[in-house]
């Protein structure tokens, strides 16, 4: 049995092998056409490659005013936009305080509620049209906006957030809100975006309804 | 089959060799008579004054005025004696970014404050400077894109310290820096990549003294 099994393999050996020593006319044309697609195909795969950009960028999910945004880790949703030209806080002395800016508070109340672990909403910011982003005022304390409660899965936590930004900016803006934003890198944080759905007539009307002074935190 | 291959040897000339040395010799010699490999002369920090506005590269920042400033205490007693430097900043970057704190001893500058790189005649204060936005109402830490915003720096005075006459500052730049892996944002320019940042300019503001400070 044990002398019969080497020679059954090397036949076929001796068979391929004499093959390549004699290769046919039509081979070589073959070979460099498909070297070439493969070449290609190669390059054009890369078009699909992260770019640098993708690689430190989030996984973002959109929305409209209204919708509820699921993204991995929240639902988030815009329910009303505002606009005030000052805003009354509780001050830490009891006695209320306003804050003033040169530009215009946009006030978005937003509704949360986590898919799975509880969560805090610690990012937000107003994403221009122009690609400017500014982070939601610190002229607000914190205690008066979402960025207070714990996020839960199962029911929705309301509460709004502030930002500051000039009134030429409204118009085509988008707020970002992320859940997590922390010292350990992870890649493809997930993140919430909201289109507020502000052209330049929508805009103008905003500014023009907009409050002298917007009480926070004193209503309910 | 020798003759032919040492007429082949005859053409090809070694001239390689002689044209490097010769390029090489011309290239020293130009060195040479344009002042060798010394270092160039640094251009000296812009000299300016109250009012005066620099271009940092992230920021456009106007130097208003210093003056000093008196906080009476609450309960009574001695009060709190300032100085305080007032600049009109704006943000040209693309994303908020908050004001940070000056450079001040060995502590390094952060944020906006970064490109603060030093008081003279230095300042003693106990809790390092603070520096905030301010408008009426509610103080901020933070300058927002394209918004003008008045950054206050406030100096608390050690007791028996005196407010000095003037304040010379010296002013750095900032430059967008794409990374090799990974966008590091705007940093500090440097002439000398391990040595401290380069001074672009040198503002000079004399201290507005006000009454009872």
């Amino acid at each position: 049995m044990g002398t019969v099994a080497p020679e059954r393999v090397a036949a076929p050996t001796r068979g391929r092998r004499r093959a390549p020593s004699r290769p046919r006319r039509w081979q070589r044309p073959v070979g460099l056409v498909a070297g070439l697609a493969f070449a290609v195909a190669a390059v054009w795969a890369q078009t699909f490659a992260y770019t640098r950009d993708d690689r430190g960028a989030p996984l973002t999910w959109t929305g409209g005013v209204g919708d509820e945004v699921r993204a991995s880790r929240v639902w988030v949703q815009a329910k009303a936009v505002h606009a005030a030209k000052a805003i009354e806080v509780p001050g830490t002395s009891g006695k209320p305080q306003t804050a003033t800016t040169t530009g215009i508070f946009l006030i978005v109340d937003l509704a949360a509620q986590a898919t799975r672990e509880p969560q805090k909403v610690v990012w937000l910011e107003v994403l221009t049209a122009d690609g400017h982003r500014y982070a939601s005022t610190d002229r607000v304390p914190e205690t008066q906006t979402i960025k207070q409660f714990f996020v839960q899965p199962g029911w929705w936590v309301s509460g709004p957030a502030v930002f500051e930004l000039p009134v030429s900016q409204l118009a085509g803006a988008r707020i970002v809100v992320s859940s997590v934003r922390g010292f350990i890198v992870e890649p493809s944080l997930p993140e919430v975006e909201i289109d507020l759905g502000l052209d330049e007539a929508g805009a103008a009307r905003l500014v023009s309804e907009a409050k002298d002074v917007y009480p926070l935190g004193n209503k309910k | 089959m020798t003759s032919p291959s040492g007429g082949e040897n005859r053409r090809r000339r070694p001239v390689a060799v002689p044209i490097a040395a010769l390029v090489a010799a011309t290239g020293l010699g130009v060195t040479a008579a344009l002042g060798g490999l010394a270092e160039a002369p640094q251009e000296p920090p812009k000299q300016l004054g109250p009012g005066a506005t620099v271009d940092q590269g992230e920021f456009t920042t106007t130097f208003v005025e210093s003056r000093t400033a008196f906080q009476p205490d609450t309960y009574g007693g001695p009060g709190k004696h300032f100085v305080e430097i007032v600049l009109k900043v704006t943000n040209k970057g693309e994303k908020t970014v908050p004001v940070g704190s000056p450079w001040h001893g060995a502590e390094r500058g952060l944020l906006f404050g970064a490109g603060l790189l030093k008081v003279t005649p230095e300042i003693k204060t106990p809790y390092g400077p603070l520096s905030s936005v301010a408008t009426q109402g509610v103080p901020s830490q933070q300058l927002h894109p394209d918004v003008p915003s008045t950054v206050v720096i406030k100096y608390q005075l050690t007791e028996g310290q005196r407010a000095p006459q003037q304040v010379k500052l010296d002013v750095g730049t900032f430059e967008f820096n794409e990374g090799f892996s990974h966008e590091l944002g705007w940093v500090l320019v440097s002439e000398d990549p391990s040595g401290p940042p380069t001074v672009a300019a040198q503002v000079t503001l004399p201290v507005r003294r006000k009454e009872n400070t």
